[in-house]
């Protein structure tokens, strides 16, 4: 009973005037921030931070909470509405999302995306509460070979999950994989790829590569389409519209709750990270899901489980962080800074030595998370009226963005230079009918599988066995199979029926 | 018109967003930074590097010493080379730092000679030193229990961060011999979650990224590497004790690109040298983490790295 006690207090520290009023803002900001395509959470929060300096400890990390969350809220909303996603974990949202707002429906598509985000974040925060140091150890059982295991399943998924084509999706993944594995060689250092050019050794700079593949392929999209259809339905654009009727409620509940779930335990992984959090949520869904097979096509179902998904691993990067003192990513680790700032020692003895602050900053993070939903969702009749812009206005505006975005993210021409050429080969790529998001998702998690799946041959000196004598990877393995041949042995099966008949 | 109004209103979020990054000025006499400056760190999060900048930041900030934010920008790829050379190539107007320390002299592959001629040295803040620790539940109980495992042949998984930590490990290779693999992790923070989830055996690290878990008796220091013996929590055999001459020292400093005007170097090589007298650096910081002063100026921070960097090159 203790530790309700401790949370009780928590919330009579977390809850006054001052502290609502510096969430809010701090959520509006984090919410600008997340939706600016090539200002990711990392800067956003960097760049926010001595702002909360200004406040006393509490109110400080309360909107230094919502100024997170908010990040995570705020991808989701240039992913719907432009199709550019603000944050990788934001492609998934898009996938549904976007067609859902060409649908003239972008309100409800924002409403399932934040009520999801926050039941994620909701449950993301409570399962950290019950088992917080006992999560950080689960995610200490996913060491290089489990890793890599998890990767080669998600990997295989991409083809069959995006796109109707299971064989243009592979190719779009491993043109992903090659992509990712331009610049230098992470275990060896040696450089790859490079063509002998100085840019290339960095390899391909992730921003405007997803700015221009989403962003600018879109826009030479839309100048081809120009004369011949009116872009969206624009009548029912109004906060009235954008609410979820009794139906979509259902249908989105066992998504979201499911999927928080699954993302929290993702998100205290070392390594994984918010995008592997919402991108197997939506697998999941995907696979075991009433309607599963409609994914893809507009649904509220793929919206609210990647959104909950991505929300609940955010939740779940906490537990190594305040339980280890790891933290699992650069924002992580600007939220470390935080926390040392205000006098907090994350580790192994953080809940016993210093109970008060730990639980007051749990509260702090239930409370961020429900001004953040308020913010959030009063943003959206505001935002959705941006479909109204009509094609010639928005085309250059996008444009705007699209080099703008390209141009901050490292301050150089180069990033023009891929994101108009990551353009044109998007244009083309939807043009022949290979989904883009197979080659995106890919990109990003190629270097992890190949980190991981290099140290876990380290390890065992080289022998594969290894993948099946450690259990995790050993029942991911066996998935992987299973996935892999199943739709042959479902048409060996058949065509032995068919004989016999 | 409220179309027009809200195009305009879109245009203009973008233009503030991004003209905060690109604004250029003009040669001071007394140059002080104008925007935000950006730190670059080729170590990932959680690690000895990030601590480091994370704690010149913090004291930065508490003492007023500098007007404008300073952001962190982790750039770990192909082992720290790539945000090496992103620093190099930014047309120096001051606004750029990176965290340097002997490591990045070494990198994996040598591209075009040393690195140190593309950068301008602005301090050595500290000396750090190595220690090899293990899980308080692994068979490696003390220094001897693992050279004796070396010296046997068994096989052991050492993990740890690039640069200085692989060198340590090549050393202990060559001195000691032994069946070993080493890990390399873009910080000591994945290092330290590899050994706590079982998956290697030893891990090299440094007070600072270790401190939590080593005060709280989870991991326990078996061989230091340096000179002398660290104190406690970190108080194990040194390499010279247990009869190996393995002794590294880790200058830990800050660099910035190579072209950075006089006066932007005379700037920072000022603010540095007050951030080390504070209470919060000497006590938090190098008391805390078991690190020891060895403070140098940009001037003379240029020979001290050049003297390193030479012995390395003439090493290859």
């Amino acid at each position: 009973m203790e530790i309700i006690d401790l949370l009780l207090n928590g919330f009579a520290i977390a809850f006054s005037i001052k502290n609502f009023f510096a969430a809010a803002l701090g959520a509006f900001l984090g919410i600008m921030v997340g939706a600016m395509p090539g200002i990711g959470s990392l800067a956003g929060v960097a760049l926010l931070l001595p702002l909360t300096f200004k406040f006393d400890p509490t109110t400080g990390m309360i909107m230094l909470a919502a100024l997170y969350y908010s990040n995570m809220y705020g991808g989701a909303y240039s992913s719907v509405l432009i199709n550019i996603p603000g944050d990788t974990p934001a492609v998934m949202t898009g996938l549904d999302g976007h067609p859902l707002a060409k649908q003239g429906r972008p309100g409800t598509a924002l409403f399932t995306s934040n009520i999801a985000s926050f039941i994620g974040g909701t449950i993301g925060i409570v399962i950290l509460t019950i088992i917080g140091p006992g999560l950080a150890r689960f995610g200490l059982n996913f060491g290089p070979v489990e890793m890599a295991a998890l990767m080669a399943v998600a990997m295989t998924s991409l083809g069959w999950l995006l796109g109707d084509n299971p064989v243009r999706g592979l190719v779009a993944t491993l043109l992903g994989i090659l992509l990712a594995t331009m610049g230098f060689d992470a275990v060896t250092g040696l450089p790859r790829y490079d063509f002998g050019s100085i840019y290339l050794l960095s390899g391909i700079p992730f921003i405007p590569l997803v700015v221009g593949i989403f962003g600018f392929s879109q826009v030479i999209e839309m100048m081809e389409q120009r004369k011949k259809t009116k872009t969206f339905d624009t009548k029912k654009l109004t906060l009235r519209d954008s609410l979820l009727s009794r139906g979509e409620v259902k249908r989105i509940l066992p998504p979201a709750l499911r999927s928080g779930v699954l993302g929290t335990f993702i998100g205290v992984i070392p390594g994984a990270g918010a995008t592997t959090g919402s991108f197997l949520s939506y697998l999941m869904e995907k696979r075991i899901g009433k309607d599963g097979h409609k994914l893809g096509t507009g649904r509220v179902e793929g919206v609210a489980a990647a959104e909950s998904g991505n929300n609940g691993a955010a939740a779940g990067a906490f537990a190594p962080l305040l339980a280890l003192g790891i933290p699992g990513s650069g924002t992580g680790a600007v939220l470390l800074g935080g926390l040392l700032m205000y006098g907090l020692n994350p580790g192994p003895r953080l809940f016993q030595t210093q109970p008060e602050f730990t639980w007051g900053l749990i509260a702090s993070l239930y409370v961020a998370n429900i001004i953040t939903l308020i913010v959030a969702l009063m943003i959206i009749p505001f935002i959705i009226k941006i479909l109204k812009v009509p094609a010639e206005i928005m085309i250059p505006i996008i444009s705007t963005i699209c080099i703008l975005g390209s141009y901050s993210a490292n301050n150089s021409l180069y990033g023009i230079v891929i994101m108009l050429a990551a353009g044109v080969f998007g244009f083309f790529m939807k043009k022949f009918g290979y989904p883009i998001a197979p080659l995106l998702l890919a990109y990003v998690l190629a270097p992890t599988m190949e980190k991981n799946f290099r140290q876990a041959l380290q390890i065992s000196d080289g022998s594969m066995l290894i993948f099946l004598q450690k259990p995790i990877s050993a029942v991911l393995v066996i998935f992987l199979l299973a996935t892999v041949s199943s739709p042959l042995i479902q048409r060996i099966i058949g065509r032995i029926k068919n004989h016999s008949k | 018109m409220k179309k027009l109004m809200l195009v305009m209103i879109l245009t203009m979020a973008v233009t503030a967003f991004v003209s905060a990054e690109g604004q250029q000025e003009g040669p001071a006499e007394d140059w002080k930074p104008e925007k935000t400056v950006t730190w670059f760190c080729t170590s990932s999060p959680g690690g000895g590097s990030s601590i480091f900048t994370q704690t010149i930041i913090e004291i930065i900030k508490e003492e007023g010493l500098v007007d404008q934010d300073i952001i962190i920008n982790y750039k770990t790829d192909g082992g720290g080379a790539v945000g090496r050379r992103q620093v190099s190539r930014t047309k120096s107007n001051g606004h750029t730092l990176l965290t340097f320390n002997n490591g990045d002299l070494q990198p994996l592959v040598q591209i075009e000679g040393g690195d140190l001629d593309d950068l301008t040295p602005l301090a050595v803040m500290a000396n750090d030193g190595q220690i090899l620790l293990a899980r308080s539940d692994s068979k490696f109980q003390s220094g001897e229990d693992v050279i004796e495992a070396l010296e046997n042949g068994e096989r052991i998984i050492i993990g740890g961060s690039k640069g200085d930590d692989i060198n340590l490990y090549e050393k202990i290779k060559a001195e000691v011999g032994g069946d070993t693999e080493y890990l390399v992790n873009d910080s000591t923070g994945n290092a330290l979650t590899q050994i706590l989830g079982g998956d290697i055996d030893l891990v090299i690290a440094k007070p600072a990224a270790s401190y939590e878990l080593v005060s709280s008796g989870e991991l326990i220091p078996v061989i230091a590497a340096t000179k002398d013996r660290f104190d406690e929590p970190f108080d194990a055999p040194t390499f010279n004790e247990l009869g190996y001459d393995i002794e590294l020292t880790v200058f830990r400093g800050i660099a910035g690109p190579k072209n950075m005007p006089q006066a932007a170097v005379d700037y920072w090589s000022d603010v540095f040298g007050k951030v080390v007298e504070t209470d919060a650096w000497q006590e938090d910081y190098l008391g805390k983490f078991l690190l020891s002063d060895a403070y140098l100026p940009a001037d003379e921070s240029a020979e001290y790295m050049q003297e390193f960097e030479d012995k390395y090159t003439s090493n290859k």
